[in-house]
């Protein structure tokens, strides 16, 4: 367009707008933003799924997929009981936006009950007019409410509280409730006594209950809902062991912000808080067991009773040596014609573990009587082997109601584990152990390895040889051989995918390694090409001397050509790994016996099998499968980068 | 004899040894290539025309694979994924490898660690890559899923989807474009600064210098490898076989799996040798196509215009 034709104004503007969009500041900026808009967008393409990988593959099964999703692997945060192997479970609540840690102390459950001084206007409902009860909470009052559809168009919100003569309901109006409602603990409204209560005509079920020293008479509506008990963490430290049987119920008393039922033990001071009934397994460390177990004749030993050694409860009996004193012993393990004993002033390091705290066992056997050893993790870091000794029983585990700080009452949902980072490896470990079709991972790398290195050895041998003739030796013919040689750079590999499984069955090499790495042995078109073209780039001036010396083609190409191609030489290393690494069909179809097999089939296996149980172990293999090419990426990006520039860029 | 030998630049004895030493030389290769290429694909081309099964010898049946084949709604099935899946894939991946490239060649700060970003995944083995992504394309709890949650979209159901496993499968081949990245910024940095300032004092804008400059010296090089891409995707296998067998509904059969199930599992080699040749037929025109094309949208230097 003729720009004279425009009115003048039209032009300025026109030529403002020009210069500003060809100045150097706007240009810039645009296309800063515009690239880093594009590299953000990218990045997070191809670096979001592989971050995703490799932190889900230190992640325990459970983490991998959650919602909401955990990024970053965690452990769940525990605290030990006492000096004992048992850890309690920690749990975060958040109280007036301050975010706690917490242990569970107990339940309570909860009910809302009428004060039924204060209860009036009785009403009768057909029951065919109310609705289904829904626990609703109006004025901080949970409340089980009914729409109550009154035979004159009216909708009234009711309670229940009894059923009447004719199907007929019992109910009230919650306007009539307000103030009337209370909400107790469970416990509490239980320990009243019964009463029947008068209100009119009708007569209910009811408790007399004693709050704040007045005595009141309460109707318990519902609903009730159930409230955990929570306190401060460093209670567990005070936890203590004690039998069932010597514990007596002491009622309940306030515990910080809360109620608990406490208990009183048999010969001690104090009341407790209960904070489980759990197996416990009496012990012994296995040093201790082995220094000083006896196996002694029943015939030496009193009738078994019981005994108490270290405070714990066990049998014991008296022991009578030949020619000596009589001493009391713990039985360890009994039998019928002898027993384990060991006397009671040597077992020292008798104490109760907690059941879920011990693992791995093993059997042993002291003349021919069977042990069991296991091992008892006592903190975190700690292990050690103990002999379990007599059988295992309930042990209550209290806590002195002195000990407990900061008790108070949540709504389970609001309670989340409580979790810190950790990095674990059992995915990896679990993965290598895994039986895959009748083998293991170990094999599979093994095999790859293997093909690997007889396909390098292929590879140099030949390419190098062939590269070298088609960059230097004259002869007729080159040209059309090596348009031959690109020409089969393109060739589509499923043409003869047919018939070369046929040659590698007549020559019975099915189902062994060989169809996998022999024809590296007759050279690779790419990597003969990208040699050559290296070669090319070489002085011949530098061969010229050795021929004159009388060296011949072989001895110039080790002495002279070599030498000077290392970086091809690496670049050729580099894409066999990798091909013959990444490799699947020819493997997956030659291959039928599961100790033959490479990584990538090995892993499809894996993923057949195990793809919907062991999440962490299957991203583990594969981030195991990915990890030697990662790695020779890393120290060899180099050589990648231009083998690859060499195939891509026409020459 | 002597004339022969004049032709062919022989007359001396050295020219003939060294002639005898390339032959020898190039031997392995040669051998390779007639023992490994030529013969198994006359082979394959003459079992295509009969009824194999590994085990009793060959029959002659003339063109009824062919007839069989051009009748077959797997075939067709087959042929129309294949073709879909590289339709995707290849204008999908070179776009974003180009727009990567392009930034990346631009002289922004840590250069080598962004290429590396987008270089790895094309390494990686694409029987662990498809591992990765069938846990990415989880419907409920996956990490694709889940970013679209993000932004208010409700995810499909991914690879258990007749409608949208292929796309998936698309998105996750342009997860593997590092390699056409490196090319292309190679690409990028051969072409010649002089350009780009003269075409600076022509008053061209970044665009123009986009357009004009950069994408004329760069087409031959996209040409190449979008050449290189139709080939690689009319071949795919490794995830289709592995994420879907095929499935839901042969919504995922690629060509390649549908020739290795008539193969291998089947054992019907005349029949798959046939759909190889079709394949392979299909190959060479969509190549002969595109090179036939590229006379009007690839820049040579040489050419005079």
């Amino acid at each position: 367009m003729d720009v004279s034709t425009r009115p003048p104004s039209t032009n300025r503007l026109l030529s403002r707008w020009q210069i500003f969009r060809t100045s150097k500041t706007w240009q810039n900026t645009l296309r800063y933003a515009v690239s880093y808009f594009i590299l953000l967008l990218g990045s997070a393409f191809m670096l979001f799924p592989m971050l995703w990988m490799v932190s889900s593959s230190f992640k325990p099964n459970w983490q991998i997929f959650t919602q909401p999703p955990i990024w970053i692997p965690q452990h769940w945060e525990d605290v030990r009981a006492g000096n004992t192997n048992k850890v309690i479970s920690m749990w975060q609540v958040t109280v007036n936006d301050q975010t706690k840690k917490v242990i569970q102390i107990g339940l309570r459950r909860y009910t809302t009950v009428i004060n039924a001084a204060l209860l009036q206007n009785l009403q009768t409902a057909p029951a065919a007019e109310v609705s289904a009860a829904t626990a609703t909470t109006l004025d901080g009052q949970t409340l089980n409410i009914r729409q109550w559809a009154t035979s004159d168009g009216k909708t009234l919100q009711v309670v229940a509280l009894a059923k009447g003569d004719n199907d007929t309901l019992v109910v009230v109006d919650v306007n009539d409730l307000k103030g009337a409602t209370l909400r107790l603990p469970l416990d509490v409204v239980n320990s009243g006594t019964s009463a029947s209560i008068e209100i009119g005509e009708t007569s209910f079920r009811g408790r007399d209950l004693t709050i704040d020293g007045n005595t009141i008479q309460v109707i318990a509506i519902g609903p009730e809902s159930q409230l955990q008990v929570v306190g401060a963490p460093d209670i567990a430290s005070s936890t203590r062991l004690a039998t069932p049987e010597s514990l007596a119920d002491a009622g309940f008393a306030p515990v910080g912000e809360t109620e608990l039922p406490l208990v009183t033990i048999a010969d001690q001071e104090g009341q407790y808080v209960v904070l489980a009934q759990e197996t416990w397994q009496p012990v012994i460390n296995e040093d201790e067991f082995n220094a000083n177990v006896m196996i002694v004749p029943r015939s030496q030993m009193t009738e078994p009773q019981p005994m108490t050694v270290n405070g714990i409860i066990i049998q014991g009996s008296t022991y009578t040596p030949e020619n000596g004193t009589p001493y009391p012993v713990a039985i360890l393990i009994s039998g019928n014609v002898q027993s384990a004993v060991i006397a009671v002033d040597k077992a020292t390091t008798l104490h109760l573990a907690h059941l879920g705290g011990l693992t791995s066992a093993r059997g042993s056997q002291i003349n021919r009587i069977p042990f069991r050893v296991q091992d008892e993790y006592n903190d975190g870091t700690s292990v050690r082997s103990v002999a379990l000794v007599g059988d295992p029983r309930e042990m209550a585990q209290v806590v002195p109601v002195s000990a407990v700080s900061e008790a108070f009452d949540v709504s389970p949902d609001q309670l989340q584990r409580a979790m810190y980072p950790e990095i674990r490896i059992d995915g990896y470990i679990n993965a290598l152990q895994t039986k895959v079709a009748e083998t293991r991972f170990p094999t599979f790398f093994r095999n790859s390895f293997i093909l690997v290195a007889l396909n390098t050895i292929g590879h140099i041998l030949s390419c190098i040889v062939v590269a070298y003739a088609f960059a230097r030796l004259r002869a007729p013919g080159k040209n059309f051989f090596f348009v031959i040689l690109l020409g089969t750079m393109m060739l589509p590999y499923p043409v003869t995918l047919v018939p070369i499984y046929e040659i590698f069955r007549d020559l019975k090499m099915v189902n062994t390694l060989w169809p996998l790495f022999l024809r590296s042995f007759f050279g690779n078109a790419f990597l003969i090409f990208m040699l050559r073209q290296f070669f090319s780039t070489i002085p011949r001036e530098l061969e010229e001397a050795a021929r004159i010396d009388g060296a011949n083609v072989v001895q110039i190409m080790m002495k002279i050509i070599v030498p000077l191609s290392k970086p091809a030489i690496a670049t050729v290393v580099i894409f066999t790994f990798w091909w013959t690494w990444n490799s699947f069909l020819e493997p997956f179809i030659f291959l039928s016996s599961p100790e033959l097999f490479p990584v990538s089939v090995g892993l499809n296996f894996f993923r057949d099998q195990y793809s919907n149980i062991y999440f962490d172990r299957l991203i583990a293999a594969s981030v195991m499968s990915m990890a030697p090419m990662v790695a020779i990426f890393f120290f060899a990006q180099r050589y990648f980068i231009e083998g690859i520039q060499l195939t891509g860029m026409k020459g | 004899m002597s004339f022969l030998l004049r032709k062919l630049n022989l007359e001396s004895p050295l020219a003939r040894r060294e002639a005898l030493s390339f032959y020898i030389l190039i031997a392995p290769w040669l051998i390779g290539f007639l023992v490994f290429l030529a013969y198994p694909m006359l082979r394959s081309l003459y079992l295509s025309f009969t009824s194999y099964n590994l085990l009793s010898p060959p029959e002659w049946v003339g063109l009824r694979n062919f007839e069989r084949i051009l009748s077959d709604s797997d075939f067709w099935q087959s042929l129309k994924v294949t073709l879909l899946y590289a339709l995707g894939s290849v204008p999908g991946g070179t776009l974003i490898a180009l727009a990567l490239a392009m930034v990346l060649a631009q002289k922004l700060r840590g250069v080598n660690v962004w290429r590396t970003i987008f270089f790895l995944p094309s390494i990686l083995s694409s029987i662990a890559v498809a591992v990765l992504w069938s846990f990415i394309f989880r419907p409920k709890d996956g990490l694709l899923n889940m970013v679209l949650g993000w932004v208010g979209i409700q995810g499909p159901d991914w690879l258990l989807s007749e409608q949208w496993a292929l796309p998936a499968m698309i998105i996750m081949s342009w997860w593997s474009v590092g390699g056409q990245i490196v090319i292309y910024l190679a690409g990028l940095k051969g072409i010649p600064e002089v350009l780009y300032e003269a075409a600076e004092i022509d008053g061209a804008t970044s665009w123009a210098k986009f357009r004009f400059v950069t994408i004329p010296m760069l087409s031959p090089t996209i040409f190449f490898n979008v050449v290189l891409a139709i080939i690689g995707a009319l071949q795919v296998f490794d995830v289709g076989f592995v994420l879907t067998r095929g499935g839901p509904n042969n919504a995922t059969l690629f060509y390649m799996l549908n020739l290795y199930q008539r193969a291998f599992q089947m054992t019907q080699m005349g029949y798959a040798s046939a759909l190889a040749w079709i394949l392979f037929i299909i190959i060479m025109g969509i190549t002969l196509l595109v090179v036939r094309s590229s006379a009007v949208w690839v820049y040579y230097e040489s050419e005079v215009r």
